[in-house]
């Protein structure tokens, strides 16, 4: 086999096409198409490329119809009296955007406090979780006894289904009898009558809940970049006499910079986009303090089916998401060119 | 003293601060999760007046809790969509990731970008057009299409199929081609050559790529929710309804609750424990977003 391969490496393929496959066998991706186009007729000659066609078929139907489907219905009047025959809706245009940012949902949320509740919940969970995760990371970098288990206990709030984090939350911020009220009040910090579930603290119990599931994700990142980090670059640093935390600031640091603005956009993106916890948490009636986008979304869609508005307040969710989605695109092209040119 | 400098290299935080911070993480994990135990097996009566403990514990929850709710019923639908989801988008994603990673052709690359850019949607965007979809196409056909299982097994492919296709494009990109183009040259067609040199190199990858779209579809809610009925409900949904039903309860379950929570949490964290040394490489890839 491996013979074969050097082989390979040496001498073009093209002149040693075989019988029966037909094609021609370009070098793969270099060549586009057969290198003897036109000695068979096409439907004896391979057409890998169609190997695609199912996927392709697919994602179409599934991703950007409803995408199309989605502009198209954020301009028109829809509700459960017309969804059957909704092609022949009326188009009021702009009005549901309108309504949308402006008007509250049955929660009594207009998309414009969504989005900022959304993003206040995104941004912060992030930038708590960053820290947290660092730290863990540094902690397991080494070799050490029990290195492995400590890695596994890391990464249990992580692998917990986000709907069953969202349950125990809601079991342990409930007033009186949960863990919290119980154990601050034995602490004497706050009442045991303290309501976490409605209220403006039920964004804090929310974003709380959060950060506790979600900083394995930025952790498990930044253990990729602390492996990738050259052992020879803290050896010498070593050999200078600098200190841990020199070390910590001037190599390890820097050389994180990369993966860690990739962590915090994928990090945001999934605080931006969950839907789970506060439908879950609150038992299904989100308070409005905790009515993000998707929220909102969902709930003036399948509460008070205005299925107008809902699309306009998920277009309005895309184009915000649109901006840190660009930089997302960008930071993975930059990290996967290397790959390319190998 | 090389062995000493290794250890020394490693060491990124002083050892003190190593294991306070060590075991303040572990504390702030384990607390909730031992939490969660702990009520699980103490009676409903006693953790409703939040006055659990280890003085009585009791294992009937786990006996009661599926007569309460109907979780059987959750769990096996999770498993046949989650599962079925899985594969299906499997088999596609590695079908289409191969000419993805190794022909050129026009529109590769935008191909690739909405790969990525289908991953940063929230599901709720799309599940509402799909639900006004359906809702047209039941009326037009007179069909019961919301709630029957293959549509809602379609739809969960919305996550999984791009993730499933990233991940193999990353990694069949990742290995070198002589081997495939040795079978080539042997006159094996190129749906022979994936089948017979390239999916048997990239196995690992395509049990990681199984086990992600499967955990995406079991951890999901907002398409269950929309897209299910009463006999197709995920267990997702149906732990949705049983803690909100709690909440209007005189006596609330909670004890039954978090054993069915652990329950269904359980066999997501034994995958995750197992296939943790490929999370890394499969978040790396760029391709894993959350719920």
């Amino acid at each position: 086999m491996l013979r074969m391969g050097e082989m390979l490496g040496r001498r073009g393929s093209k002149e040693t096409a075989r019988e029966g496959s037909g094609s021609g066998v370009p070098p793969p991706a270099l060549e586009t198409r057969p290198a003897r186009r036109g000695r068979r007729p096409w439907y004896r000659r391979e057409h890998p490329l169609l190997l695609m066609v199912p996927t392709l078929a697919l994602l179409t139907l599934i991703v950007l119809v409803p995408l199309a489907v989605v502009i198209l219905t954020s301009f028109m009047n829809i509700t459960e009296s017309n969804i059957a025959h909704w092609l022949a809706a009326p188009f009021t245009w702009l009005k549901n955007y309108a309504s949308a940012l402006t008007g509250p949902n049955v929660l009594g949320v207009s998309a414009l406090q969504s989005i900022w509740i959304s993003l206040a919940f995104s941004l912060i969970t992030t930038a708590v979780g960053t820290p947290i995760a660092f730290l863990a990371a540094l902690t397991v970098h080494h070799r050490s006894r029990g290195r492995t288990a400590i890695r596994s206990i890391y990464l249990i709030p992580y692998a917990i289904p986000c709907f069953v984090t969202a349950i125990l939350a809601r079991i342990i911020f409930l007033n009186q009898t949960g863990l919290l009220d119980v154990v601050l009040s034995d602490l004497h910090i706050a009442s045991r009558n303290t309501y976490w579930l409605i209220g403006p603290n039920a964004f804090w119990a929310m974003t709380i809940t959060d950060i506790w599931a979600s900083w394995p994700l930025i952790y498990l990142l930044l253990l990729a970049g602390l492996a990738a980090i050259p052992k020879e670059q803290l050896e010498a640093a070593i050999i200078d006499g600098t200190s841990t935390w020199q070390r910590l600031r001037y190599v390890v640091i820097p050389r994180l910079t990369g993966v860690y603005s990739l962590a915090v956009l994928l990090s945001t993106f999934n605080h931006f986009g969950n839907f789970t916890l506060p439908y879950v948490m609150f038992g299904g009636v989100p308070p409005t303090s905790a009515d993000t986008l998707p929220v909102n979304i969902y709930f003036r869609a399948f509460s008070s089916f205005d299925f107008g508005v809902a699309s306009a307040t998920a277009i309005i969710t895309i184009l915000v998401l649109g901006i840190p989605g660009l930089i997302y695109m960008r930071t993975t092209r930059l990290a996967e060119n290397p790959m390319k040119a190998a | 003293m090389a062995k000493r400098k290794d250890i020394e290299a490693d060491q990124l935080l002083p050892r003190g601060v190593t294991g306070v911070v060590k075991g303040l993480l572990i504390i702030m994990v384990a607390v909730p999760v031992l939490y969660m135990a702990l009520l699980a097996f103490s009676p409903n009566s006693t953790v409703a007046l939040g006055g659990a403990g280890l003085g009585h514990l009791t294992s009937v929850n786990f006996v009661d809790m599926w007569t309460t709710a109907p979780l059987l019923r959750g769990l096996l639908n999770s498993l046949l969509m989650a599962g079925v989801a899985a594969v299906c988008a499997v088999v596609l994603g590695t079908c289409a990731a191969y000419p993805l990673a190794r022909l050129g052709f026009r529109g590769r690359r935008p191909m690739l970008y909405s790969l990525l850019a289908t991953q940063t949607i929230p599901g709720v965007t799309l599940v509402l057009p799909l639900f006004i979809c359906l809702a047209a196409i039941q009326a037009a056909l007179s069909l019961q299409l919301i709630g029957s299982d293959p549509v809602v097994i379609i739809c969960y492919m919305t996550f999984g199929l791009p993730l499933a296709t990233w991940l193999l494009f990353v990694y069949i990109s990742n290995i070198p081609p002589e081997l495939e183009e040795a079978a080539l040259m042997d006159g094996c067609t190129r749906f022979g050559a994936l089948r017979r040199v390239v999916v048997p190199m990239v196995t690992p990858v395509i049990v990681v790529s199984l086990v992600f779209s499967f955990l995406v579809g079991w951890n999901d809610i907002v398409f269950a929710s929309v897209l299910t009925n009463g006999q197709s409900e995920t267990i997702a949904v149906v732990m949705q309804s049983f803690s909100g039903a709690q909440a209007t309860s005189s006596e609330p379950l909670y004890g039954q609750l978090m054993a069915a929570a652990f329950v269904a949490a359980l066999p997501v964290v034994v995958l995750y424990l197992v296939f943790q040394r490929y999370l890394v490489s499969g978040l790396g890839a760029g391709g894993v977003s959350g719920t």
